[in-house]
């Protein structure tokens, strides 16, 4: 009885200890994101390798290599293949890789190839999955869509992109960039004000952003003749950004409302 | 042996053993009083007053922590970076380390080499306790909030230093001099004022220069003087109606033709700048900075362009009252240098400087974040700023009357972006810096002047500031790249990681957009 009490015993060591032995070596991935977050490569790379072959090891493996000096044509090709074998998963590795696949279109060649990258964004927002790298592309989608040889009727037609998520964040973003681009070709109007407003509107915008919205609002507001929003946006302003540059200037702007600014 | 003999042995024997007895007593001093733990901080401020500055702070913490021993390593600015880099190679580098944040290989390898600082920083500073401070978090005791380049750093989503003083520029006097010439050490009002000024100054006597200055004195202050002198008209390139405009903007809005070399606006800004180095001494772009500190310590010279830094070696070794004020601008209603400027005008963002990092090889960073936290008090920060006669970074210490006139104004317009703001004699990039000072000789030859200098620049200008635009979209691909990885690898970490990756997403897309748009400039104006 005791003899097969130990048998078992030493039986069910033996099988758990491949995998008993894997967890001791294997450092958790947590350290490998981290040092990759930090922008040092070469130890993310170390400790994705070491992480052994999972599909998120090698996706980190694989961004590592995309960012790793010296960013060589062949570097990029391993990166590139790297991602290629893991982009038909259907889960979140699979659609990271397919975002950094476009990534490595628009941001890495010479002279890059938005119409490529753009398609990439469009297969994965296709795909309807609204998880982080299919919001992503998303936005990048948008930015692409806006610029190059963007139209005003282009440039309305990528309004309809606010629709394919459900994440406030990202629709967030995507107000952002849309005002940033209208404003640049000069549409001040009330579309720009709505895009403004809504990104303004979202609770979680940084600091730096909500400061430039809300004196974005206040003009545009104001070119469109509604001083009572800009004056509630200055105000806001005033109240939440007292150490900022361009306060006195708010501030002037404010007490000038009815009146050409500056003076 | 003589007794003679024997009582020299004796007396010799003596001398020794009082001598090993006093020896051991200096170099074995008694366990109460070692200290227990030696602190250690490096800088490269050799001005005048700094070391001892440093010194004072050092022994008022010492005589609150009598355990502790802190030593101040000053190394020369011309071999500093050098030096750091063996000490850090070495694991010899000092418990705290000021260095200049603007160098991108060391502010790259941050991370490994110093401690991230954010957690003790939402923490209240106990040296303030009892002051109007007490309670508010160490990171908002700073006049700026605690947060610019060289002390927050976006990529690593984290505090890693504190600032210990600010700095302004300013046009500093001989203020005997100023009441020699003109019965009062009141200085000018606006530019033409001053300019008048100038010419009495060298009628006033024989070889007397109006300004000390050399190149380095004149890239310090005209570009700013120029973004002033010429904001109203900047302000135009700020599409995007944050009051910002940007280098970006403002050189796009040239291609695009919105203004070239011969605008009014930009002919008035080259006869601001002859006219103002037109007061410096003849060949002045040959000179140095020393040179030039040289000639207005010889009271040579009544004025001096320079940094609040240079102002306790001046005060110390002048023989005279030293003045500062800030360069008037052009008033509204002058007819040759006036009408584009916004006054009252701002010195732009209010940020902390001298940053110290805590090093990770430290062995002592309990000791070493509470001497951060001591010099960056009330009362350190007020002794440091008194005893240094450079100006506070903590709120609520009050500037010595002597430095009121460098204390940054912010009470004025500011539509310029903070860091990236528009520079017409500069550029958007190196081509353009280089071709305006290959050319700006010109500017201020005899025979020379704006119209020599726009001649000799402006059939090479687009292409020049083509290809700065045509890098800068370099650069901020290169920034995309690198950080797009960092920025994917935060949302495999924990919800605050996501949060932050969130945040600088963000920022990323703006950025990526108008690299975008700065794109299709550079394509349509081909």
């Amino acid at each position: 009885m005791k003899f097969r009490r130990w048998l078992s015993l030493a039986c069910l060591g033996a099988a758990l200890s491949p995998a008993l032995r894997l967890a001791a070596t294997e450092p958790p991935l947590t350290a490998a994101w981290q040092a990759l977050s930090d922008g040092f490569y070469e130890d993310a790379m170390q400790q994705f390798a070491a992480a052994g072959d999972s599909r998120e090891a090698r996706l980190g493996l694989a961004m590592a290599q995309c960012s790793r000096a010296p960013t060589t044509a062949s570097s990029l090709d391993e990166a590139r293949a790297q991602f290629e074998r893991l982009a038909p998963g259907d889960d979140e590795t699979g659609h990271a890789a397919r975002y950094f696949l476009g990534r490595l279109q628009q941001l890495h060649p010479i002279s890059p190839d938005a119409t490529a990258a753009a398609r990439i964004y469009e297969q994965l927002v296709a795909t309807r999955a609204d998880d982080r790298w299919c919001r992503l592309a998303l936005v990048k989608l948008a930015v692409l869509r806006l610029t190059g040889s963007a139209s005003p009727e282009s440039i309305a037609a990528v309004e309809p992109l606010l629709a394919r998520t459900a994440d406030p964040v990202t629709q967030r973003d995507l107000h952002l960039v849309i005002s940033e681009v209208r404003l640049h070709r000069g549409l001040v109007d009330a579309t720009t004000l709505s895009h403004l407003q809504a990104a303004l509107d979202e609770p979680t915008l940084p600091a730096d952003l909500r400061a430039d919205l809300l004196i974005q609002t206040a003009r545009v507001a104001l070119q469109l003749g509604d001083p009572a929003t800009a004056r509630a946006r200055y105000e806001r302003f005033i109240r939440e950004f007292p150490k900022d540059r361009r306060l006195y200037t708010i501030q002037q702007a404010l007490a000038h409302l009815g009146e050409p600014f500056p003076p | 042996m003589s007794r003679r003999q024997i009582s020299t042995l004796l007396a010799v024997a003596l001398l020794l053993a009082a001598y090993a007895l006093s020896a051991r007593h200096l170099f074995r001093p008694s366990e109460k009083n070692a200290p227990r733990v030696t602190l250690r901080f490096a800088h490269w401020q050799l001005e005048a007053g700094m070391r001892e500055a440093f010194d004072q702070v050092a022994q008022r913490y010492m005589q609150l922590h009598p355990d502790v021993r802190v030593e101040q390593l000053a190394v020369p600015g011309t071999v500093y970076k050098q030096w750091l880099s063996t000490q850090l190679a070495g694991g010899t580098v000092p418990d705290l380390v000021s260095f200049n944040s603007t160098d991108p290989t060391l502010m790259a390898q941050l991370p490994r080499h110093f401690v991230a600082i954010s957690r003790w920083l939402e923490e209240p500073n106990p040296y303030n306790a009892g002051t109007r401070l007490a309670g508010v978090p160490w990171r908002l005791t700073f006049i700026d909030g605690g947060r610019n380049r060289s002390t927050y750093l976006d990529q690593y989503r984290n505090y890693y230093a504190v600032g210990l003083s600010t700095q302004s520029m300013r046009m500093f006097y001989n203020r005997d001099l100023l009441r020699e010439i003109t019965g009062s050490d009141t200085p000018p009002a606006d530019f033409q004022a001053w300019l008048a000024l100038c010419q009495r100054v060298r009628a006033h006597r024989p070889g007397l220069q109006a300004v000390a200055g050399s190149r380095e004195q004149l890239n310090w202050l005209l570009p700013t003087f120029l973004n002033q002198a010429t904001m109203r008209w900047m302000m135009r390139s700020d599409h995007a109606l944050r009051y910002s405009a940007t280098a970006t903007d403002f050189f796009t809005d040239y291609l695009r033709g919105r203004w070239d070399l011969r605008s009014p606006e930009v002919q008035k800004s080259l006869r601001i700048a002859r006219a103002f180095g037109g007061e410096m001494p003849p060949g002045f772009l040959q000179l140095d900075r020393d040179s030039a500190t040289q000639a207005f310590m010889r009271g040579e010279a009544l004025f001096i362009p320079s940094g609040t830094w240079d102002y306790p070696t001046m005060r110390a070794q002048a023989s005279f009252a030293i003045g500062a004020f800030r360069v008037p601008l052009p008033a509204d209603d002058d007819r040759e240098y006036g009408g584009d400027a916004l006054q009252p005008v701002s010195d732009g963002s209010l940020s902390t400087a001298m940053p110290f990092y805590l090093a990770k090889q430290s062995r002592h960073q309990a000791e070493a974040i509470d001497f951060l936290r001591f010099v960056t008090s009330i009362e350190g920060n007020r002794l440091f700023s008194h005893a240094s006669h450079w100006m506070p970074s903590v709120e609520g210490v009050e500037i010595d009357a002597e430095l009121k006139p460098f204390a940054r104004i912010l009470d004025g317009y500011m539509t310029l972006d903070g860091y990236n703001a528009p520079a017409l004699i500069g550029g958007p990039g190196a081509d353009t810096t280089r071709l305006f000072e290959t050319n700006l000789s010109l500017l201020y030859a005899p025979n020379g002047g704006v119209e020599a200098l726009t001649a000799a620049i402006e059939s090479r200008y687009r292409a020049t500031v083509r290809s700065d635009l045509t890098r800068v979209l370099s650069t901020q691909r290169e920034n995309l790249r690198r950080r797009d990885t960092a920025l994917g690898a935060l949302l495999f970490l924990g919800p605050p990681e996501q949060a932050e990756a969130a945040r600088q997403l963000s920022g990323q897309h703006l950025v990526e957009t108008q690299a975008c748009l700065l794109a299709d400039t550079l394509a349509q104006t081909r």
